[in-house]
């Protein structure tokens, strides 16, 4: 504690000023939610969502989340076992050339993204987004991961390998189900990159019954003009997966940052 | 019992859990960066397959340009502001946090959540507190007699950009405050509780111990809020679209638009090579700067 424990003045000076900054930051959350209360308790969000297009906007977010999620978990605990246990040429090298993807700002690639998921017919598809997001995600998970399973006392591996078991047996019995805790963290951090992404669908998809969750506000901007209710509903509904996600998972979510931040 | 070591046995099998990782990385990374660097050197609409080589043109025309001066200055301002910002409230609030008398948890949570929200919810609800008329912030100034402070917040050239900054602060302060947060819960409290004995007060045990203490923290989110800088776009796009007249204009909104809406393929590639360059060089700076601090 940088204050003395009998310092009151102090104390309740910082207090204060936490207090304070904390409507700051409570008060526009407060606001969305009283906006989307606003005309009767459930009327903006039963025309939000007895909109036929609505569901389509959630399923498909759901899709690309699940996709995603699948296929970095596949990448990043198969990479992640490797470069933590096994001896191969070129080990340093290939995952420093993986992790600097982590310092490259995506937007720089949306050309070449753009052009080849044309190539790949994926236009006007959601399943577009998968590819750039599981690319994207690889270098933070793979990170966390790796740490994660260099954590595992050496001895078990060992131990198993006596008994006979091949690596794959290795890496399916005992460090994923002992690596579960980083899975896990993995599995929020792409869940939340793949809900929240703007750039890629707003670029990728123009037909509307491709669109993803965050290209809903823009809908009700457009038709609703300044009717902020019914936005301000459409976006309690993105949210309360991010809220949930939140609650349940802050122990996830804290222990990736300080996983990222002991480089 | 003893097992023979086998030092300079490979597992060459290893390369089989590499192909799932490397495919995504060397078609969406590698093979993109490639795709910017080669076309670049073209005049190409960014559909056809009609292209005229042109050297460095591209990169010529980018460098004179004063709109994409004007959206370098405006990311810059934008980095220095927010990164120094976000960094310096969060500090404050991590610091203070064991301080408390209630809440400690309770503000941690809640000034992290934004950080977590998709950015099209913090940047609606924020055009909303900025409109003129019914806006929350124009309101407020109102109600407490300050009327000769209200302003078109998002409207006004010279208010744009910032008004989108504060967004961006509400948005990651809460960051820094963890990453600041997890760094001082790891130092030896014994040392600062024997300082505290010998009669340091807060502002010497701050300026002292715990600032230097946090060097490598400060360098980390130095280079996360630079990265960060250069892909800021939601915010500005959905607050100010660039706007008014490009007063709020960033580089990734540049290269959104030159190459979305004004079908400029090889000039945005250039410009695309230029963020790259600009992130790789800022990681490698830093990373020699982290290198002669822990000698």
């Amino acid at each position: 504690m940088i204050f003395d424990r009998k310092d009151i003045i102090g104390r309740t000076i910082v207090q204060v000023i936490i207090v304070v900054m904390g409507i700051g930051w409570l008060y526009p959350l407060v606001r969305m939610l009283l906006k989307s209360l606003e005309g009767g308790f459930v009327n903006n969000y039963s025309a939000v969502f007895t909109d036929p297009g609505v569901y389509r906007y959630f399923w498909n977010s759901i899709v690309v989340a699940s996709m995603d999620i699948v296929l970095t978990l596949t990448c990043v605990t198969l990479a992640a076992y490797a470069f933590a246990r096994l001896r191969f040429p070129f080990r340093t090298p290939l995952f420093l050339l993986i992790i600097i993807g982590m310092m490259i700002p995506g937007a720089g690639f949306i050309i070449p993204w753009f052009m080849t998921i044309k190539k790949l017919g994926l236009i006007d598809n959601p399943l577009s987004l998968v590819g750039p997001h599981v690319a994207g995600g690889i270098p933070f998970g793979l990170m966390l991961i790796r740490t994660f399973f260099e954590g595992i006392p050496k001895e078990i591996n060992e131990a198993a390998i006596i008994d006979g078991a091949s690596k794959h047996v290795i890496f399916r019995r005992i460090y994923l189900p002992l690596g579960m805790p980083a899975i896990a963290t993995v599995t929020i951090y792409t869940f939340l990159g793949s809900w929240n992404d703007y750039l890629l669908p707003l670029i990728f998809l123009q037909n509307e019954a491709a669109m993803t969750v965050t290209l809903l506000p823009q809908k009700f901007v457009v038709f609703a003009g300044t009717n902020y209710g019914k936005i301000s509903a459409a976006l309690m509904a993105i949210s309360i997966p991010i809220f949930l996600v939140y609650l349940f998972g802050q122990r996830f979510l804290e222990k990736g940052l300080t996983a990222g931040s002991v480089k | 019992m003893m097992f023979p070591k086998k030092r300079t046995a490979y597992d060459y099998d290893a390369y089989l859990y590499l192909i799932p990782a490397l495919l995504f990385i060397g078609l969406f990374i590698y093979y993109g960066a490639y795709f910017n660097v080669y076309h670049s050197f073209f005049k190409w609409n960014g559909i056809s397959r009609n292209m005229t080589f042109i050297g460095f043109d591209n990169y010529v025309t980018l460098v004179k340009d004063p709109k994409f001066i004007k959206a370098i200055t405006n990311t810059l301002t934008y980095m220095v502001i927010t990164v120094i910002l976000q960094a310096v409230i969060g500090l404050f609030v991590a610091v203070v946090n064991d301080s408390l008398f209630f809440g400690k948890r309770l503000f941690k949570s809640l000034f992290f959540l934004p950080n977590i929200m998709s950015l099209v919810v913090v940047a609606v609800i924020f055009t909303e507190l900025y409109n003129f008329n019914t806006g929350a912030v124009n309101e407020a100034l109102r109600a407490i007699g300050l009327e000769n402070l209200v302003r078109d917040w998002t409207g006004d050239p010279n208010l744009a950009l910032f008004a989108v900054m504060a967004t961006n602060i509400f948005t990651y302060m809460g960051f820094s405050m963890i990453i600041y947060f997890t760094a001082i819960t790891q130092f030896n409290q014994e040392v600062i509780e024997s300082a505290k004995m010998d009669g340091a007060g807060f502002l010497q045990l701050f300026t002292r111990m715990i600032f230097p203490m946090l060097k490598s923290t400060h360098s980390l989110l130095l280079i996360l809020g630079i990265i960060g800088s250069l892909k800021t776009f939601d915010l500005v796009w959905l607050i100010t679209g660039g706007g008014p007249a490009r007063s709020s204009e960033v580089v990734s909104t540049y290269l959104y638009r030159s190459y979305v809406l004004e079908y400029k393929g090889g000039y945005s590639a250039a410009i695309s090579n230029l963020i790259m360059m600009i992130a790789l060089m800022m990681t490698w700076v830093q990373s020699r700067i982290q290198k002669k601090w822990d000698v």
